[in-house]
């Protein structure tokens, strides 16, 4: 567990994998199209027992490839239909390939190892503030830092004390109990109405 | 002057490109020696073939083999022949890591339109044709297809040709070919990660920083020597060898000052048979010994080797020249750091099983390379680890992976109780494996194995590890180092050694015997007539699990 808020705010999802493993040319567009659809109905119905309206449910298919020989598979998104079948995933292996490797493997046969369904609802409706707001002057001091090539005079900033719309320009660092935050020279960070910092530049 | 923060964040970046370069290697590869054993090593370089840094998980052998032989790329291809794109490979035994099957495979790095780095990898390819890894040849010729220095791309396309004439030769193309491919792939990653590293900071050139890498660890490498007392240490190791000829190794160590010089003169002339090692090989794992006994830590690059000189007379077994045949040098290799270790003052490692066993298994429709590992040996303060790759630092091929391969059954695995060498410090354990093959029909082994005749010694009082064997169940031994045709029938026996112990048994911790006995490490008879401790279990006979409070312990006298 990562973010506790993450895990209350991010839509309720359900992941579903069947293993069957087959050279991509070998099958057919019905039956990976059958078998995800079973698995899309079985997340369907288990939304729709939690309570979400079935008007929003997105599912995705995703398929773990590789080339035939291989040791370890790679995520491809499926978006194939009756029509481009079975081409479109075996180009769309390769992209994913390539964009990771970038350079396809050798002239053998593409297989699936497993096949994923990720059913999610819609995005909860979530909007946070700051309970209490913040108070007094944030901006405190200063330090040299090391910046490419050299020690700059750099604002130290405590976060505690940063409101919703408060700017920081760099070079700055937003300092707190649990982490820091470097805003380099020429970035800029604004504060958000929820009190997470937005850097840019 | 190198600005010294911009050296650390450099270092240490590189040392993430080089996982992304390991990691993009072995998740395309094809073979299990490569994605399973990891029989591989990646390195990044700077534009004259210096080396900058390793990946960690590489073994010894392939890295240094690199670090040391990646020169001749640089001396046969200079910048102007190459473009961005090109991608060189050899598989010379006396240029790089001195068997056949290994596979150097050299991208330089282009940035600005100027050369300004090398990534480079070397994996062990499951076949390149020839006699199949064994010690059986009389000249490296028989061993296999040997490419010399050549491109494997240009400008980003695959030679084509030499694609052909490599899977023309080789009893698994597609596995090998494969294997190059995912070589490349990891190659390439690195060097797109190092142009936007580059970029980032504003470098048009990386060797500045990478030589003050390299100093930092010659200076920390020498400093390490510096505290060794000066002298000159020898030691004698004895190995199997080939039929019934022992290879007998013998090293002088002379630390003067700040440097190191290892001389293997009085070790024994080559043989007519394919245990030879090169001296690019002898100097990498006498490199390794040196760096892994004294400075661990510091970070391994070309500095690390310029402190310690190698030297071994020219026609002996661990210099050896064309065209003597090299193929199983590793079960002569992987005793140097045994063989330097225990002439080191102090020894701090006792003996291990050494060298890795390699055996080759062939039939009708497959071919399989399976690698496994004895025990290591017990450390200064330590017991060594059972069945651990040591100093090669390759993995044992998983049963499932040896039996969704290949229709092969394993059908022991188990480490092998007293096999550990008895010690104030034990010896790692060995390992009780079976091999047969389904579908009924003949088949063959190549075993690439060693310690059979010649045990891990114990050292400061300590007990060798248990002897190897490779034979069949309940029947004769077999012949190692060379091809030995199996009945379909057939059950191989599969015995690694153990490790050798440290220091007198007598002096173990009565709570380590005990530990020992409960685990099945060491039987209640050793406990008592080795240990001196009385182990009787007092516990339900048919108990599932036997937990330590249900045994009795008394200490006979004379332990201390």
């Amino acid at each position: 567990m990562l973010s506790a808020l993450g895990f209350l705010t991010a839509p309720l999802a359900f992941d579903f994998v069947r293993s069957a493993r087959a050279a991509v040319l070998d099958l057919s567009w019905e039956d990976v199209d059958a078998r995800f659809a079973e698995m899309e109905a079985e997340g369907a119905a288990l939304l729709r027992e939690s309570g979400v309206d079935g008007a929003g449910v997105t599912h995705t298919r995703v398929a773990e490839m590789r080339y035939a020989g291989q040791g370890y598979e790679i995520r491809v998104p499926v978006r194939a239909s009756a029509a481009s079948w079975p081409a479109a995933l075996v180009a769309e292996f390769t992209d994913v390939y390539r964009s990771l490797y970038r350079r396809s493997g050798p002239p053998v046969a593409v297989e699936v190892l497993n096949w994923r369904v990720v059913s999610s609802a819609p995005s909860p409706e979530v909007s946070l503030r700051l309970k209490d707001s913040a108070s007094g002057d944030a901006f405190g001091g200063s330090r040299p830092v090391y910046f490419a090539g050299g020690f700059v005079d750099t604002a130290v900033v405590d976060r505690y004390r940063l409101g919703p719309g408060a700017q920081v320009a760099g070079p700055a660092i937003v300092q707190e109990r649990e982490s820091t935050v470097v805003v380099p020279p020429g970035a800029r960070c604004v504060v958000r109405g929820d009190a997470s910092l937005e850097v840019s530049w | 002057m190198t600005d010294p923060i911009l050296v650390g964040l450099i270092g240490n970046r590189l040392h993430s490109i080089l996982a992304e370069q390991q990691n993009a290697l072995v998740n395309t590869a094809f073979s299990a020696v490569v994605r399973e054993s990891l029989d591989l090593a990646c390195a990044v370089f700077d534009s004259r073939g210096e080396m900058i840094g390793q990946s960690t998980g590489g073994t010894p052998g392939h890295i240094n083999a690199m670090a040391t032989g990646l020169r001749h790329f640089v001396a046969e291809y200079p910048p102007e022949t190459l473009e961005p794109g090109d991608v060189l490979l050899t598989n010379d035994p006396w240029q790089t890591a001195g068997q056949i099957n290994d596979i150097t495979v050299a991208t330089p790095v282009f940035a600005g339109g100027r050369l300004v780095a090398w990534f480079a990898s070397c994996c062990h390819a499951p076949d390149i044709g020839g006699r199949l890894v064994s010690a059986d040849a009389t000249e490296v010729f028989e061993e296999g297809l040997r490419l010399p220095i050549l491109k494997f791309l240009r400008a980003g396309e695959v030679n084509a040709e030499l694609e052909r004439l490599i899977r023309a030769n080789v009893r698994t193309p597609e596995e090998t070919i494969g294997d190059l491919y995912a070589q490349v792939a990891g190659n390439d990653v690195g060097a797109a990660s190092l142009v936007r590293l580059l970029a980032e900071f504003g470098l048009t050139s990386l060797d500045d920083i990478a030589a003050e890498i390299m100093s930092r660890s010659e200076r920390a490498l020498r400093e390490a020597i510096s505290a060794l007392p000066d002298g000159v240490y020898r030691r004698e190791l004895v190995t199997d060898g080939f039929d019934d000829e022992p290879i007998v190794l013998r090293v002088a160590v002379t630390v003067a000052d700040d440097e190191i010089h290892v001389d293997f003169a009085g070790s024994s002339p080559q043989s007519r048979r394919g245990v030879n090692v090169v001296l690019n090989y002898t100097r990498a794992y006498a490199s390794f010994a040196v760096k892994a006994a004294i400075s661990p830590e510091v970070p391994h690059n070309a500095g690390s080797f310029r402190p310690v000189h190698v030297t071994a007379p020219e026609g002996s077994v661990l210099n050896c020249l064309p065209p003597a045949p090299v193929a199983s040098r590793h079960l002569i290799g992987h005793f140097l750091p045994s063989l330097l270790i225990g002439a080191l003052p102090g020894c701090p490692v006792a003996p291990s099983a050494d060298a890795l066993w390699m055996t080759i298994w062939r039939g009708e429709g497959f071919m399989s390379t399976v690698f496994q590992t004895g025990g290591m040996g017990a450390r200064v303060s330590r017991d060594g680890l059972s069945t651990t790759g040591f100093p090669s630092g390759l993995r044992s091929t998983p049963t499932e992976v040896i039996e969704t391969g290949a229709p092969l059954v394993q059908g022991v695995r188990e480490l092998l109780v007293d096999s550990g060498g008895a010690g104030q410090f034990r010896g790692g354990l060995g390992q009780r494996t079976t091999m047969s093959a389904r579908g009924g029909m003949p088949w063959s082994v190549n075993g690439n194995v060693d310690r059979v005749r010649a045990a891990a010694s114990g050292v400061h009082g300590g007990s060798p590890g248990g002897l190897g064997r490779f034979g069949l169940v309940a029947g004769d031994d077999l012949p190692a180092k060379s091809r030995v045709a199996l009945d379909p029938d057939a059950e191989v026996d599969l015995v690694l050694p153990g490790g050798g112990g440290y220091g007198d048994p007598r002096r173990r911790a009565v709570a380590d015997v005990l530990a020992d006995v409960v685990a099945g490490y060491v039987s209640a008879e050793a406990a008592e007539s080795v240990y001196g401790v009385v182990v009787r279990y007092t516990g339900a006979p048919d108990a599932l699990v036997r937990l330590p409070e249900d045994y009795e312990v008394a200490e006979l006298r004379g332990r201390d």
